[in-house]
């Protein structure tokens, strides 16, 4: 959690800072202008900064995204608790945080299918 | 690309993937809660908050069902003020009220009546809310934690017991339940095996590998922190022995005495670093024997 946490807070910094700039830059760019007291070189080189900004804010999405895989295994851990409880003849009851942890593994499967869509 | 399509989904308002991250952190966060519920350090208190929140949500039912009668009231009677002009705005306008923001100037444009009007009815919605419904909660939440703090070890233990069947060790399928995620995935080859097998001796076997297995990583882990605690304490232990020796030294004034002092001065340090080593070797023996 730490992990994810701390690559989510990357990813959130990294993107929110570029976010504005990269809409100018877009605006500039589609209206053929450069920004006031910048040279076409300096434009290209704060080009290149915002794109390597980009790259680390997805970089820093994809190991989110790595260490978000562990909630895939939460279905297996209730298909693991059910046959545990069936061949010790113990008595299984659903629980809510079972409900919970299928629902983290839900929208994790969601945020997996949609960079997949993205890219 | 992706940035570009993530940027013009939520700009859009098609897809708010920065709503399902926020979502993702947040329920992880949250199931460290309910794993911290079985412990006795945290559980009986959250065992009270969760006792607490049946109260919380009878309160906010009645909250927000006079809530909506204030707002209903007020639309219909202030309609020429702005914020009374929907019930969504006059609805938060009297949820800020609530909480004791209010501004009574906002009827200082209407008639002179039912600008007394206006002050009275946002001074009875202040009476009702903040006086009577917000000191109502407090007295709820004080008793409902009165009560249960006495018996939330008994709170605490309902949880517990709930749970007995899956923690209760077993020789031959204990492994099924033991790893946390994402350790079971180790286990998931071996299902259905533990599933169609009859071989209690095989499935003994088994389990007590696999259990030893999952138990790695946290063993190494705590193999490290207590590695790096005794080094910290290597310079406190030198000088407690040292200071040791030194007693013992002017107590027994023998020559073996002085001479271990001497040994202890100069090869200290080397003899606890080389007993790190056996230290470990301990720890992880211990800690994995399975007496």
């Amino acid at each position: 959690m730490i992990f994810f946490q701390y690559y989510i807070s990357s990813f959130n910094l990294q993107i929110h800072s570029v976010s504005d700039l990269v809409d100018e830059h877009q605006g500039h760019k589609s209206a053929g202008t450069l920004p006031a007291g910048v040279t076409p070189a300096q434009h290209e080189e704060n080009a290149k900064l915002l794109l390597e900004d980009v790259r680390l804010g997805l970089k820093a999405l994809d190991d989110a995204a790595y260490v978000a895989l562990m909630a895939f295994s939460f279905p297996f851990q209730i298909l693991a608790n059910i046959l545990f409880h069936k061949l010790t003849n113990r008595h299984y009851t659903f629980r809510l945080s079972q409900a919970y942890d299928l629902l983290i593994c839900a929208l994790v499967a969601v945020w997996h299918w949609r960079v997949y869509f993205y890219k | 690309m992706v940035f570009k399509a993530i940027k013009e989904d939520i700009d859009s308002g098609q897809f708010h993937f920065d709503w399902l991250i926020a979502g993702v952190s947040f329920l992880f966060w949250m199931r460290l809660l309910m794993m911290l519920r079985l412990t006795l350090t945290f559980g009986p208190l959250l065992s009270i908050t969760q006792a607490m929140m049946q109260n919380m949500m009878a309160f906010f039912g009645i909250y927000i069902i006079q809530l909506i009668s204030f707002s209903c009231v007020g639309m219909l009677l202030f309609a020429q003020v702005p914020v009374y002009r929907n019930l969504f705005s006059t609805f938060m306008m009297l949820f800020e009220t609530s909480f004791g923001a209010f501004d009574l100037t906002i009827y200082d444009d209407l008639s002179l009546r039912k600008k007394y009007l206006g002050i009275a009815f946002q001074s009875f919605c202040i009476i009702a809310n903040l006086l009577v419904l917000l000191n109502l909660v407090i007295a709820i939440m004080a008793d409902a934690y009165s009560y249960l703090s006495e018996k939330k070890l008994g709170v605490y233990f309902t949880g517990v017991i709930e749970l007995i069947s899956t923690y209760e060790n077993d020789n031959q399928y204990g492994v099924l339940v033991c790893p946390q995620a994402p350790f079971n995935m180790v286990t998931l080859p071996f299902l259905p095996f533990f599933a169609f097998s009859k071989n209690s001796k095989l499935l003994t076997k088994l389990n007590s590998f696999l259990c030893r297995l999952v138990y790695l990583p946290l063993i190494l882990l705590l193999a490290i922190v207590f590695a790096v605690c005794n080094l910290l304490l290597i310079p406190f232990a030198y000088c407690k022995t040292v200071a040791h020796k030194v007693v013992l030294s002017f107590r027994n004034r023998s020559v073996s005495a002085i001479k271990d002092f001497i040994f202890y001065l100069l090869a200290g340090v080397p003899l606890l670093l080389i007993s790190q080593f056996t230290d470990c070797y301990w720890f992880l023996n211990h800690a994995y024997n399975w007496e």
